[in-house]
């Protein structure tokens, strides 16, 4: 086009910049892929020098490949999969209020109850509601209050009621604690690293973003210090992979008392 | 400015307006996860940490680029443009679009950070809000390079000019890095964001964020680059050591900064070994454009020295005009390059970046690197074009160079600790940490002293404001035109290789394709690779 690209075509830099480039790119893509892995097969050489370039490239072999053995029953038949956060979004709101009629003389016609035994639902995560109607259903979280009401709900119907009771107003959300206890808080927003105790906040929020994990802030002191008893002594067993249990046989009864306390101490917009 | 003035003042207006909002974040950020400060609702804290980021890194920037590289374009080719009403749109559309995904950020629907972070999915406009900012920067890159093959077809066999041939190639490769970005936007998070999909492939996303992620704070340094060759000399009182020295270096950036971008995930399942041996071979090779530029423009300051009268080894340093804001920033900005480059020789080193993987020291280290040597220039070029911009001679000598000083000092005050923290092993992206455990303890005087610096970078940021407002309120003075350096030896002519982008484009997208290729069509065969999204709103 230009005299200067007519030179172009004679110009040695191309051919040398485009070979240097060239050379760097077999000389690291040789170490990287062929000589690399074949000084870390392992220990007598574990692994053999394929299966080792096939790892450097990203491509899944050998050991990684067989699968883990599953050992006794599930805390839960609920799981965090894509097909079960697909579901959550099925329910029906209207129906599930019709179905509430039964749940409201406990659980409150708002979805806050007027008894500290019986836990607040109004604006729980859909998630957080049905895995504990399907753990009461499949017996995997203890029955005797909760089994006779779930027993003749249908999947379907498990969804519609939390979906009503995550669309209800949660009072509580944005409202400041009542109880500024400093020991609460930081068991709460940093946790116990020494004794292997993880921060509340970390899964129930302020955020609580968690799938499944409830949401606490105004929840009701009783039914909290029950649940953590309940955790504690093992005879509530449908948190996965033991995440409650594991914390809560860690705190101590007055610290379970204590974070009832704090939790069930913001203030509701509605008031108590 | 042959009529570009009030598109180039727009431009860089509204980049410090951007920029003195963010700057202040940042240090209120630094201020409550400190020991000076109780904790503050996480939320909060990540609400200021996305404006923060998506501010300084889609916003500011970006419209820096743009606004000196149409400036760039009618002083180096000497004469109007064209496509006035298209860069006007361009600006407006950078401009919408910050608006829309900042108006997300605040509301509290797309605490995702500036990054995106999938699974984290928050509000669509937000993505759709930085997508609209890309595109009007499109309008910029298409602009450059009409200019530039425009320039050339009217004036065969001559030289491009230094400081248009750079902007070119920095438009070049905002065009070829912005796709990765992109890409993830409108295939992976949009999709989702709007609830067509129910899983998202974090692995994959954040590949395609990779292939963004490096090369565009390369895009955000070549302005820098262009003032270290086309207007630093001049402003010394010398002249360029060496054009075609410039002219390799940009090329060398163009060709590696942007197929490295896996050394962001050495920590990475799904990435093999081998590649991210590939690209820390690859990433190793931008240290050559920098060590060039840093010979080039020593070499061009001892002759500055030397011309003002300058003796001896080093006497040529004391000679030269310190008291110009040029001069004064450019040898600020080599020190932090310096400084912060050599923490980044340590992140890309596969192993040793395993012990400062996530900590402070990466903040630290670009921070430095960018808040540092390459804002501080943006500051220069500011002072050096204002004048021109505005037909006002600069305000308050003593209160630039305050300015400059106070930058300078606040970002080392503010980085180094960073850096030390992290080797102590703090985690970053957290909004609080308790320092009275005595594992964080030794760490509290060290992010006191932290915060300390993010203030003294608000002062400086919002006295650059005050300079540039009190400057335009100047009466009219004459003021002498804008002109590039020339070099030692101006090129006559030069070979192809160094006066085009043809051949080496092609280079360009071959390495990508052999850096890249296979990674990123591991994920067609691989089965399972979806998680499902978590959304990010208020409850």
């Amino acid at each position: 086009m230009t005299n200067g690209d007519r030179q172009g075509s004679q110009d040695p830099r191309f051919a040398a910049w485009i070979g240097a480039t060239v050379v760097l790119f077999l000389v690291a893509g040789a170490v990287g892929f062929i000589w690399l892995p074949s000084a870390q097969r392992g220990a007598g050489g574990a692994l053999d020098l394929w299966d080792a370039i096939c790892r450097a490239v990203g491509l899944p072999v050998g050991s990684s490949r067989a699968a883990v053995p599953a050992a006794g029953q599930p805390a839960s038949n609920v799981a965090w999969t894509a097909a079960t956060r697909k579901l959550l979004t099925q329910g029906d709101a209207a129906r599930g209020a019709a179905l509430a009629t039964v749940c409201n003389n406990c659980h409150g016609v708002n979805g806050v109850s007027a008894d500290a035994v019986f836990p607040n639902l109004a604006g729980h995560s859909v998630a957080a509601i049905y895995k504990q109607l399907e753990d009461f259903k499949s017996g995997k979280r203890n029955t005797a209050v909760m089994g006779v009401f779930v027993d003749p709900l249908s999947q379907a119907g498990m969804l519609d009621l939390a979906t009503h009771y995550a669309s209800l107003a949660n009072p509580f959300a944005g409202a400041a604690p009542g109880s500024a206890d400093p020991a609460a808080r930081n068991l709460i927003e940093v946790g116990s690293p020494m004794r292997n105790i993880a921060s509340c906040a970390a899964c129930h929020g302020p955020q609580g973003l968690v799938p499944g994990a409830p949401e606490l802030r105004g929840q009701q002191r009783a039914y909290l210090e029950q649940q953590l008893q309940a955790f504690k002594a093992g005879s509530r067993r449908n948190d996965i992979s033991e995440q409650m249990r594991s914390v809560a046989r860690q705190l101590t009864d007055a610290e379970i008392a204590m974070l009832a306390a704090y939790y069930s101490s913001f203030a509701g917009v509605t008031g108590r | 400015m042959h009529g570009s003035s009030r598109l180039v003042l727009a431009h860089f207006w509204a980049a410090f307006a951007a920029f003195a909002v963010a700057v202040p974040l940042g240090a209120w950020q630094m201020l409550v996860r400190s020991p000076l400060h109780l904790w503050v609702d996480p939320e909060q804290y990540y609400r200021a940490v996305t404006a923060h980021g998506t501010t300084l890194a889609y916003v500011f920037p970006t419209l820096v680029a743009m606004g000196f590289g149409y400036a760039v374009c009618a002083v180096s080719l000497g004469g109007p443009m064209h496509g006035m009403r298209l860069a006007w749109t361009g600006f407006w559309l950078v401009i919408a679009g910050a608006a829309i995904a900042l108006a997300s950020v605040v509301a509290g629907n797309a605490t995702v950070l500036y990054t995106f972070y999938p699974p984290l999915m928050g509000s669509p406009f937000y993505y759709l809000g930085v997508l609209i900012a890309v595109a009007g920067s499109w309008i910029w890159i298409g602009l450059m390079v009409s200019h530039f093959a425009r320039w050339k077809r009217d004036h065969p066999g001559l030289p491009v000019p230094l400081a248009m041939f750079a902007s070119t190639a920095g438009a070049l490769l905002w065009a070829w890095t912005s796709l990765g970005v992109g890409a993830e936007i409108v295939f992976l998070i949009l999709p989702n964001a709007f609830g067509w999909t129910s899983t998202i492939d974090p692995g994959l996303a954040r590949m395609l964020f990779s292939w963004t992620l490096h090369a565009i704070v390369y895009f955000w340094l070549i302005p820098a680059y262009i003032a270290f060759y086309s207007l630093l000399p001049q402003a010394a009182g010398g002249r360029l050591y060496s054009d075609r020295m410039g002219r390799i270096t940009f090329l060398l950036l163009l060709i590696f900064s942007m197929p490295i971008g896996i050394h962001h995930l050495y920590a990475d399942p799904q990435i093999g070994t081998g590649f991210k041996f590939l690209h820390a071979v690859f990433t190793g090779m931008v240290a050559v454009p920098t060590l060039l530029t840093i010979f080039t423009i020593c070499a061009s300051l001892e002759i500055a020295g030397r011309l003002r009268g300058g003796r001896g080894l080093l006497g040529w340093i004391a000679a030269l005009p310190w008291d110009r804001p040029f001069v004064l920033a450019s040898a600020f900005s080599l020190l932090m390059l310096g400084l912060g480059g050599a923490s980044g020789l340590i992140n890309m080193s596969y192993a040793l970046n395993s012990t400062v993987h996530n900590t402070q020291w990466v903040t630290g280290h670009f921070h430095l690197i960018y808040g540092g040597s390459i804002v501080i220039m943006y500051f220069a070029i500011a002072y050096e074009l204002w004048p021109r911009l505005t037909g006002r001679p600069l305000a308050a000598p003593k209160l630039v160079r305050l300015q400059l000083w106070t930058w300078f000092v606040g970002m080392l005050i503010t980085t180094l600790p960073w850096h030390l923290v992290g080797l102590m092993g703090q985690p970053r992206r957290m909004a609080y940490f308790d320092y009275t455990d005595p594992a964080l303890a030794p760490q509290a005087i060290w992010v006191s002293v932290s915060a300390v610096g993010g203030f003294v970078l608000v002062f400086s940021a919002l006295l650059l404001v005050g300079v540039l407002l009190a400057s335009q309120r100047r009466p009219a003075a004459a003021v002498p035109p804008l002109l590039f350096s020339l070099a030692v030896r101006p090129p006559r002519s030069l070979p192809a290789s160094l006066n085009g982008f043809r051949v080496w484009i092609l280079l360009v997208v071959a390495l990508t394709a052999a850096n890249y290729g296979y990674p990123l069509a591991q994920f067609l065969f691989l089965q399972n690779t979806g998680v499902p999204a978590y959304p990010v709103q208020l409850r």
